[in-house]
């Protein structure tokens, strides 16, 4: 673990990762209509903060990469990976967590009052996320319990809107860290 | 260093569809080989073959709009359309209404329309009403790939667009062609009005094949699903009636399907093709081909419409000195800004024999980036007519000459080209 965050100080010190994310961002925006399909990737903003450290306080975007294999109409599930980079009070550009989890749409309906948001039909799929959330600065692994109440779904996009997230310490059982999504574009290759 | 990064941007996206461009499959050996009949080069391609019976031609947006008033009135089951540019205007509330009064009935409307729609820069612009209203009567409208602030996300998969347009009534009434269900397309009285062509007929085959390729297609973008089952198809239209050989091509973007099609068309030609290309910015693949034909002794002509919008006309100016690589017979329309109706039909004769017709242009973009239909229609009786409306055109055309093409090629015009060549 000790390596993984060297590896990651290591790249903020040299400034490359900033430096670099704009350019890789193109790429991987040109190369995925060629991708694979039911994979899908996602960008968000995020905002988080550590209770007992708000020093730690972080903002800026977050990446998500999406495996969802199946389209159930209720507790339909999804594979998300995310890692999010952003500035923290003193202005230093850091990497605050990496998630690996399972998200669950609860339900999926397209009676809902959403739809006036989109010129297509557009599902309300309102959704849980439980994952495991490792903060590289602190090297340390917690459990995140996340909740998408503003989920709109069409078959090749999602929109989730304010969605919020908590960590816990599962040895202490206390919370670490909670955070909010303001907006989140999540595109599946279908 | 902003500039050096666009530029970076622009540079990487030009050579990754220049690169991916599946038009290459315009020379392969098999489309080129001799000893391969059209028939097997189309199958290998996945063009069904069907029979249809002698279509009804409109050239005139007007007429064409009038019919489809007609056959949505008489719709009682289903209607299925599907258009690259569709809004309502003016001139086209008796459409709209008419489509949504049938829905409310009971009918199963489903509008398909790309979602470049709100960016029409056309004159349609200027009578520009979005469509969504129709969904409060029970239109099944879907927007493809619609443009948003979100959905730039998706990167470079916004330039993949649903090009096709078609019609599908009750399994019974079939019409494609390249008319939108726009203001220039179907709704303007005067020079505004776009040359273009739409051909109705009957085909219970080929209403078997579009709603095949239908449905699963609408499954994988709407929620609202759909059952194949649920749409019959009437077999007594073709009764008694004489029917010709025809092949459709349902293109999916970054297919192979159209370059193999059209590769194989040309290969076939043993001595003449004219061809109504609308925007022609063909790659060198596609240059390729044409040369290949014409170097075998195919006599080829090619009529490039005169653009009253400036930004298309100088991309296809700067283009021409390319196409005259082609050594064919390549026409311009003469035309001025103020007059001239845009010349928007595709269109295809191979032989005096095949007729192409359909929404693909002849251009890398269709060819790669878009859905598209294509039609190829066997019949010697239709080739003798759709060449005496390609005489009409082509006798109020210029050749274009290598003087021309070298004023036109300008650094001016270069940036005007470049948006064309992946736009247009």
């Amino acid at each position: 673990m000790q390596d993984f965050h060297d590896f990651y100080s290591r790249l903020l010190e040299d400034d490359l990762l900033r430096r670099y994310i704009p350019t890789l961002m193109i790429l991987f925006l040109l190369l995925s209509p060629l991708s694979a399909r039911s994979l899908g990737y996602g960008v968000s903003f995020f905002g988080q903060t550590i209770v007992e450290d708000v020093d730690l306080t972080t903002s800026g975007v977050e990446f998500s990469l999406v495996y969802k294999p199946y389209s159930f109409k209720y507790f339909n599930p999804s594979l998300i990976a995310r890692t999010a980079f952003g500035t923290e009070a003193d202005g230093a550009y850091r990497i605050p967590y990496v998630q690996m989890g399972l998200s669950v749409d609860l339900l999926r309906t397209i009676n809902h009052k959403f739809n006036f948001l989109s010129g297509n039909v557009v599902a309300y799929t309102p959704a849980l996320m439980g994952s495991v959330h490792f903060d590289p600065r602190r090297d340390c692994t917690l459990f995140s319990l996340g909740f998408s109440p503003f989920k709109l779904s069409q078959k090749d996009f999602w929109y989730e809107f304010f969605s919020g997230f908590v960590t816990y310490d599962l040895k202490t059982g206390e919370m670490d860290t909670w955070g909010i999504n303001l907006v989140r574009y999540t595109y599946l290759f279908k | 260093m902003k500039q050096k990064s666009l530029l970076i941007a622009f540079l990487l996206i030009l050579v990754l569809f220049a690169g991916c461009t599946n038009t290459r499959h315009m020379l392969s050996p098999f489309v080129l080989d001799p000893a391969v009949s059209l028939e097997t080069k189309l199958s290998y391609y996945g063009l069904p073959e069907v029979q249809i019976t002698y279509p009804d031609v409109y050239y005139n947006g007007n007429e064409w709009k009038d019919r489809l008033i007609e056959l949505v009135q008489n719709a009682e089951e289903y209607l299925i359309t599907s258009a690259f540019l569709a809004s309502s205007a003016k001139e086209l509330e008796e459409l709209y209404e008419t489509l949504a009064m049938k829905a409310e009935s009971g009918v199963n409307v489903y509008f398909v329309v790309d979602g470049i729609g709100p960016f029409d820069m056309t004159e349609t612009r200027l009578h520009l009403i979005p469509i969504k209203f129709l969904t409060e009567s029970g239109v099944h409208l879907l927007e493809y790939n619609p443009i948003s602030g979100g959905r730039i996300v998706s990167g470079a998969n916004l330039l993949l667009r649903d090009h096709r347009k078609f019609l599908i009534v009750d399994g019974k009434y079939l019409a494609i062609g390249g008319m939108n269900l726009n203001y220039i397309s179907i709704g303007a009285t005067d020079d505004n009005l776009q040359r273009d062509s739409m051909y109705e007929f009957f085909s219970p085959e080929l209403c078997e094949v579009l709603l095949d390729n239908f449905v699963p297609w609408w499954n994988t973008q709407s929620w609202e699903e759909i059952r194949r089952e649920d749409f019959s198809v009437d077999y007594s239209t073709t009764e008694g009636k004489q029917t010709y050989r025809a092949w459709y091509m349902d293109q999916f973007p970054l297919d192979k399907k159209a370059s193999g099609v059209y590769g194989s068309l040309l290969a076939e030609a043993q001595h003449s093709v004219k061809v109504l290309p609308f925007l022609p910015f063909l790659d060198k693949h596609m240059i390729e081909a044409f040369r290949l034909a014409q170097e075998r002794g195919v006599d080829i002509q090619m009529v490039i419409p005169f653009d009253k919008r400036v930004g298309n006309r100088k991309g296809i100016e700067y283009m021409t000195k390319d196409l005259l690589k082609m050594g064919i017979d390549l026409r311009i329309e003469e035309g001025n800004e103020e007059q001239q109706a845009l010349l928007h039909e595709k269109l295809m004769i191979v032989d005096d024999r095949y007729v192409v017709i359909g929404s693909t242009n002849l251009n890398y973009r269709s060819f790669n980036l878009a859905y598209e239909t294509a039609l190829i229609i066997d019949s010697e009786k239709l080739a003798r007519q759709v060449t005496e409306h390609f005489q009409q055109i082509y006798a109020a055309t210029i050749p274009v000459t290598e003087e021309m093409a070298k004023t036109w090629r300008t650094f001016a015009r270069f940036p005007r080209f470049l948006f064309a060549f992946i736009g247009g």
